[in-house]
């Protein structure tokens, strides 16, 4: 095998260092011989990897447990007592004469024994007397290794998805997602209340019960869940470290940027009616002029320019009507079976028939329960996101592959630290959009064709070239 | 008889076995919630307790990966299903050897692949042939099967017939770049693992892996995969 061979190989399989990766990438983005030599490989591990996974059949393994039966104790099963006798034998037949080392072996080995548990015994016995006394709330989940207790909140930060495991099933919390956990006894799965966000619900070996938005939803076993709770909330950290702002009028996200960041920011060129209007916009250490850059971008959509100056919005007139409730609600069924509750009015939902596998709901019609159809191409894309880190969900989408395809508005894929967005955050990459919007290093502006590991290739506005620029530069 | 060193008595503390494990020790892992178990208290619990709900869940966590590893070293259904049964009866009868030492799945693909390596043996099975040798013929090219695909929608990569090409090109790799490839990218292990689980270097590992790429990189061109 070449160099040159070894070494592509070496990057789509993610084995060569950053450096080198990233030397590599900026010969890509000219050589087209080395595109294509790429576009092999890659096409060649996506094939390999198509390749299903194999199962042992359940009669498999029943006969293995029949074959295993009830065996008999062990001869290797004997109990602490009989070992301290055989090793006392050994002792007494290794070593001289027996009462000699009788002593010997006392005073080594069994007093030194004893002693230590007293004192361990003593030890725990003055800990207890004085330890306060502590209830210890019991465990219904676990998250990242972490327990979860009764009633608790489990939330994800904006870009980093999490996942709540328990004994019959799991939920992946996208990021900007929370949901409170309830215990329901030790083998049953746990109840879940969901505050925002989104989540893939997964009930493998038990029903689930969950509510949202005043509705409850049993999901069957062996089901399969969606649930996009898309709710007005906001978090912005002093330090601008986070800002998670969504469905937030204009008003209140400028409230908030002068609380956080001392933004005096002028609206009062900007109607009342379209203050009230919604945005959303994710990010992470943002600076302020990063941050009124993402707010004014996200509002761009209603009219909203800067004015004359940094510290001023102003309206052109041009903005149109947009969906602007406080919510919106989706429940899909990926897999299974499921039923949506609401006051008297009930729905059934199934993955196997199209017909009826997904609600939809907002804050204009809580009420309005009826099931929807979704192509499998939408039900996809409600768990694109799960792509997180090759999680299985990930294997759901058949349209998806490498960075290079081109991904639909609203899609977020979080791979690594490469947080890829569609029309919202601070962070816009529009894939074979119309517009050269995206500002580049040196004033520039360009328009994202191609997503790589660790930058992207842009058309650069008014040239006619294809540039690799990092992800750092980008930031910068 | 001679008598013993220290050094010999150092020797002699016990290794955390399943063998060992305290009644103290089952009692907290009895305490535990299922899915909080680890596959050394599974162990513990059947060597010690004789606990045929443990080995059943410890077989139900780790079916697949030993399964599908299995099956895509013989790739025989009937014989997989013999060497996985065997596997796992060769677990039970070691079990109060294993220590904590090494990942209880590195351990269990050790097996497995030992028992599949005597199936070739025993069965005198080619191990290598050359991946040109194609299941499709030569009148069949993957060109051919493009036709009338949308190459941007990726398709063409999860046809039934691509699928079979690639895994029958996959069995006929050389063994030492299957078994790395299968345990890389199926079972999503790290190369530190792989490394354990095949006795051999890292680099080494990471080679066969790339070697394995390219030769089915080589082959899918040659069929007319671009």
């Amino acid at each position: 095998m070449d160099e040159r061979r070894e070494k592509l190989i070496a990057l789509v399989l993610g084995d060569i260092p950053g450096d080198d990766a990233r030397a590599l990438e900026a010969r890509l983005a000219t050589d087209a011989d080395l595109q294509a030599e790429r576009a092999l490989l890659e096409n060649t591990i996506a094939a390999v990897r198509a390749v299903p996974g194999e199962d042992a059949s359940d009669a498999t393994v029943q006969r293995l447990m029949k074959a295993v039966g009830e065996p008999e104790p062990s001869e290797h099963d004997e109990g602490i007592i009989e070992q301290a006798i055989e090793a006392v034998a050994e002792e007494l037949v290794e070593d001289g004469p027996a009462k000699i080392i009788r002593v010997n072996f006392l005073l080594r080995r069994v007093l030194p024994r004893v002693a230590a548990v007293a004192v361990i015994v003593f030890v725990l016995g003055i800990a207890v007397m004085f330890t306060p006394r502590v209830d210890l709330a019991p465990e219904v989940a676990r998250v990242d290794g972490a327990s979860v207790t009764d009633g608790e909140l489990v939330e994800s930060r904006a870009g980093s998805p999490r996942t709540i495991s328990f004994a019959t099933g799991e939920v992946l919390l996208d990021g900007a997602s929370a949901v409170r956990v309830y215990g329901t006894g030790k083998y049953s799965a746990p109840r879940f209340e969901v505050e925002r966000g989104r989540m893939v619900l997964t009930a493998s070996g038990d029903e689930i019960q969950v509510a949202v938005a005043g509705k409850n939803v049993q999901i069957e076993r062996g089901g399969m869940l969606a649930i996009s709770y898309d709710r007005a909330y906001a978090n912005i950290s002093d330090n601008g470290s986070l800002v998670e702002v969504q469905r937030m009028p204009i008003s209140e996200v400028a409230a908030l940027a002068e609380k956080a960041y001392g933004l005096k920011l002028d609206l009062s060129g900007i109607p009342e009616n379209i203050r009230r209007n919604r945005v959303t916009f994710y990010g992470s250490e943002l600076s302020k002029d990063e941050f009124l850059e993402s707010f004014v971008e996200a509002s761009s959509k209603h009219g909203i320019r800067f004015g004359k100056d940094q510290n001023s919005l102003s309206y052109t007139g041009a903005s149109r009507v947009f969906p602007n409730e406080e919510w919106a609600l989706e429940i899909a069924v990926l897999e299974g079976s499921a039923e949506v509750v609401g006051g008297d009015d009930s729905v059934a939902l199934s993955a196997d028939d199209a017909a009826s596998n997904s609600v939809v709901l907002d804050a204009a019609e809580p009420d309005r329960l009826s099931p929807r159809s979704l192509e499998p191409a939408a039900l996809n894309d409600s768990v694109v996101w799960a792509a997180a880190a090759g999680h299985e969900l990930g294997g759901r989408l058949k349209n998806v592959r490498s960075s290079a395809d081109s991904l639909p508005g609203g899609t977020v894929i979080y791979a690594d630290k490469l947080v890829l967005q569609g029309d919202m955050g601070p962070r816009i990459f529009k894939l074979d959009g119309p517009d050269f919007d995206f500002p580049l290093p040196g004033g520039r502006k360009g328009r994202v064709v191609q997503l790589m590991s660790n930058g992207a290739l842009f058309e650069v506005k008014g040239e006619v070239v294809r540039e690799f620029v990092p992800f750092s530069q980008i930031k910068e | 008889m001679a008598r013993r060193t220290s050094q010999q008595q150092t020797e002699k503390v016990p290794r955390p076995t399943a063998r060992n494990a305290t009644a103290a020790e089952l009692r907290a892992i009895e305490n535990k919630s299922p899915q909080d178990r680890s596959d050394f208290d599974l162990l513990k619990l059947y060597v010690k307790k004789q606990s045929m709900e443990a080995f059943e869940a410890l077989v139900q966590r780790h079916r697949r990966q030993v399964y599908n590893f299995i099956y895509k070293m013989v790739g025989r259904a009937e014989a997989a299903e013999d060497i996985f049964q065997e596997t796992f009866l060769r677990v039970i009868k070691n079990a109060h050897t294993y220590t904590p030492r090494a990942k209880f799945t590195t351990w269990c693909l050790q097996i497995a692949r030992n028992l599949s390596l005597d199936y070739f043996k025993r069965e005198g099975l080619r191990q290598h042939v050359s991946i040109d040798a194609s299941p499709l013929g030569d009148d069949r090219s993957i060109a051919g099967l493009l036709q009338g695909t949308d190459p941007e929608s990726g398709e063409i990569l999860v046809s039934r017939e691509l699928v079979e090409e690639v895994r029958q090109a996959v069995t006929q790799l050389p063994e030492n770049q299957r078994e790395a490839l299968v345990l890389r990218m199926y079972e999503d292990l790290p190369y530190a693992e792989i490394a354990d689980v095949l006795g051999s270097p890292e680099g080494t590992v990471k080679y066969w892996v790339h070697e394995a790429v390219n030769a089915l990189a080589k082959h899918l061109e040659r069929k007319g995969l671009k």
